[in-house]
């Protein structure tokens, strides 16, 4: 017995530095693409980087748009920025309403919108959003609340990942980091990316035999849903929740689109909060090859179309009017 | 409870320190305890079957033995007693649906109207796996090849034994229920291998099986966006990843139970370095397919009658094994298909021989060998495209659209400028790719090493510090690239 326990804890005692040092040596190194397990994207994905970089400098403006990769690419600042309404997208990959709390919690007293816009991003409803919140931490301090996010739900993945930026940032400090580029993409000030690709790159036939299915929401969306409400709500902040246009092939194979749709409508409806579903508005016209990159996401002719018509609902709405509609 | 979970890693070493530590006369009862402990984390009320289970073949065993072997006439009732329960259990949870929908269907095809209740029945977990272990129990008291276990506690050990409960190995009571009652010390070399095995049980399941998982469900989870290179991509890599699923499951139920001193029967031998489908069988899930052989294949007359009869019995036999995987027509085919490789194979064996003989294949041993092995992959691989795919619709389209869009798959390929670009046909990144076939290579050479060598003794040989390390570098692959998010083994819906 003795003698197993001493090669166990050898065993252990190995592995803790074989550990460090793989896990060190392909940080440095840049190699974490090659670690499924320790996804540490400093400087890398969707410029998340430059983006959160940017927040630094956001203050006081009229509209933050916030959500998941359908933020970034479809709604294009620059159609606000012309109105003279000041804007900030913070979308990023994967995005729901579990990391959006997080962020908000984070910025949102020095931001200080007047409105809030937020994407329901479907398909990350029943989700637990962990991938996001490794994309973003990787991009942002190391603070309590970025922390706080990651450490809720620590497992191997999350526990890897977080050392592995604990390295990063002890080799670079995050100011100093140099964003690896995305090929076809850009990223525009305000924090909308345009991309080059102005086709579906999805084939008729692909968009065809899309596979039917179903979307939820699960109970930790739903309470970060709510927290997020309550934490507008608190700091005197209008949030306004869209669904952003999907190709109509993408939306005919969600089984239970409209039915969710409502009950999450209702769900907002008690708690004061406007749900507008640009998958039902007849003058947002939008074809499937010309206004898609793929099978939902806008590329920059549908994102014009879409913002065009998104700045005109919330002018009408009123969006200097920061009190809250009840 | 799955063994590659937190849960696990807490409730094994808990449950060894505890065997290691109570007295003998106790150890059955914690195991006991252990066994419904760990199929409770899945569902709670389902355990109740269990208990029905365990009641009914304990009384019916016990009532068998009260006759002699003369009076075997008497033993039947309870032999069916047993049988009629065990598949009743399977029939209802199991089956019920499935022949449910086939009357609806074929009702609607002849314009009857036919109305039964369709049940809203969870399967409950490794269903199968402990109905046939009972089974074989009842029969082979009935055979009088062993006596009825007079200690309901043992007895009740012996279904629900934890490592090999939900997924196997299906133990016969020649082999546990002995074990079950001998005493067992802490053995260094016995533990030690039991862990090594365990440990390279949950690479196979968390590092290659569910990396592959992630491009293999991609593909099959809608077939019809593909054609040609991808779908055969998607199916190699689902060969590699239900074997190393299943064995994964079956070295880590075959190690926890060889570290508390029991000895469970070997589940797999390397199936894809069979050189025939006949060899296939003998090296995959040995325990299912011994099982088939002992308690249908040779009651139904074996090989030892006439040429047809034979053949019929073979094609049985896996129709059987095809419906005992699931209640759904895509097995059945599966089931079918290697029923008729076998039949074929033995029709066509001689023939085949002399042609080997006549081109001098045979001269050639390796390259005789590797065309066998190959071959018999590719049909396997046919195979498994039926056993995977979600219907028998996208099977069909997977067998027609296999060998095609080759020119498209090509073109996507070139017109990239990526170099090793197979990857960008199943939309997922380079690394991912990468990995899956870094890690099949792997998995592949160090089979090969144990098809020669016995892998333990050369471990065993090397110097201490170096095994450590080889230690310390598997448990570091299994954390750095260990998917644990696709927690369930294949074979636990069985």
């Amino acid at each position: 017995m003795k003698r197993f326990v001493i090669k166990i804890v050898g065993v252990i005692a190995l592995s803790i530095a074989l550990y460090a040092i793989v896990l060190f040596l392909y940080t440095l190194l840049g190699f974490n693409r090659w670690l499924p397990n320790a996804r540490n994207t400093t400087g890398r994905g969707y410029y998340t980087y430059s983006r959160l970089q940017e927040l630094q400098t956001i203050k006081n403006i009229d509209i933050l748009f916030i959500g998941s990769s359908h933020m970034y690419r479809g709604v294009d600042t620059r159609v606000f920025e012309k109105s003279n309404i000041s804007t900030f997208n913070l979308g990023t990959s994967g995005q729901t309403p579990y990391n959006t709390y997080y962020l908000l919690k984070e910025h949102l007293d020095r931001i200080r919108p007047k409105t809030i816009v937020m994407d329901v991003y479907l398909e990350g409803m029943d989700s637990d959003g962990m991938g996001a919140s490794i994309e973003i931490v990787s991009n942002h301090e190391l603070t309590d609340n970025m922390l706080e996010m990651v450490n809720k739900k620590l497992n191997f993945e999350t526990a890897n990942s977080l050392l592995s930026i604990y390295i990063s940032r002890f080799h670079t400090p995050l100011s100093e980091v140099i964003e690896v580029k995305p090929t076809n993409d850009y990223y525009i000030p305000g924090g909308y990316i345009e991309t080059n690709k102005l086709k579906n790159e999805l084939t008729e036939k692909q968009l065809k035999n899309l596979k039917s299915h179903s979307i939820a929401i699960n109970d930790l969306q739903k309470t970060y849903l709510n927290k997020v409400v309550e934490l507008c709500n608190e700091s005197n902040v209008r949030l306004i929740l869209i669904v952003p246009p999907l190709t109509k092939e993408f939306k005919n194979n969600i089984s239970n689109y409209e039915a969710f749709i409502n009950n999450l409508q209702i769900l907002l409806h008690e708690k004061g909060v406007l749900l507008i579903d640009y998958n039902n508005r007849e003058e947002l016209i939008l074809n499937t090859f010309e206004d898609f990159l793929d099978a939902n996401h806008l590329n920059p002719i549908g994102a014009l179309k879409f913002s065009y018509l998104l700045k005109n609902d919330l002018s009408e709405l009123g969006i200097n009017n920061h009190i809250q509609t009840k | 409870m799955l063994f590659n979970s937190f849960e696990f890693l807490v409730f094994f070493p808990t449950v060894v320190g505890l065997y290691f530590l109570l007295p003998y006369r106790f150890r059955w009862l914690l195991l006991l305890i252990a066994s419904y402990t760990f199929y409770m984390f899945w569902r709670v009320d389902y355990a109740i079957i269990l208990v029905i289970s365990t009641l009914i073949d304990y009384t019916c065993g016990r009532m068998m033995d009260r006759y002699s072997e003369e009076e075997r006439a008497r033993r039947k009732p309870w032999l069916w007693l047993s049988l009629v329960s065990n598949l009743g259990i399977l029939f209802t949870f199991k089956y019920y649906n499935f022949f449910n929908g086939a009357a609806s269907d074929l009702a609607n095809l002849l314009g009857v109207s036919y109305a039964a209740p369709a049940f809203e029945l969870l399967l409950p977990m490794g269903i199968s796996f402990y109905t046939f272990q009972t089974m074989s129990y009842s029969i082979d008291v009935y055979y009088g090849r062993i006596k009825a276990e007079k200690h309901l506690g043992i007895f009740a050990l012996f279904v629900t034994f934890f490592p090999q409960l939900v997924a196997g190995p299906i133990e016969r009571a020649g082999n546990l229920l002995g074990q079950l009652k001998q005493k067992h010390d802490f053995d260094y070399d016995r533990v030690t291998s039991g862990l090594r095995l365990m440990a390279w049980g949950l690479f196979k399941k968390v590092v290659v099986a569910d990396r592959l998982a992630i491009m293999v469900n991609q593909v099959y989870n809608n077939p019809t966006n593909y054609e040609g290179i991808p779908l055969i991509i998607a199916t190699v890599f689902f060969a590699f990843q239900i074997y190393c699923d299943f064995s994964g499951y079956s070295d880590m139920a075959i190690g926890a139970a060889r570290v508390m001193g029991f000895n469970l029967m070997e589940n797999f031998r390397r199936p894809y370095f069979s050189k025939s489908i006949k060899e296939f069988w003998g090296r995959w899930h040995i325990s299912l397919s011994t099982w088939f052989r002992d308690y249908l294949y040779i009651p139904l007359g074996g090989n030892r009658v006439v040429k047809w009869r034979w053949y019929y019995n073979i094609f049985i036999v896996f129709l059987v094994s095809g419906f005992w995987h699931g209640a759904n027509w895509t097995f059945l085919v599966w089931g079918a298909l290697h029923g008729f490789y076998q039949v074929f194979g033995e029709v066509t064996k001689r023939k085949r021989d002399n042609l080997a003989s006549q081109i001098g294949l045979k001269k050639w041993g390796s390259l005789y060998s590797f065309i066998q092995i190959g071959s018999t992959f590719v049909l396997v691989c046919l195979a498994w495209v039926f056993f995977r795919a979600n219907t028998i619709g996208d099977a069909w389209y997977i067998t027609t659209n296999i060998f095609m869009g080759f020119t498209e798959s090509l073109s996507t390929i070139t017109s990239s400028s990526v170099a090793f670009k197979y990857y960008i046909l199943l939309g997922k990144a380079k690394e991912v790719f990468v990995l899956a076939l870094l890690f099949i290579a792997v998995l592949i050479i160090i089979d090969s090493i144990q098809e020669r060598y016995r892998i333990k003794s050369l471990i065993v040989s090397y110097p201490s510090l170096l095994r450590l390390s080889l230690y310390s570098f598997l448990i570091i692959t299994i954390i750095l690239y260990g998917n644990f998010s696709n927690t369930e083994f294949i074979y636990f819906q069985f």
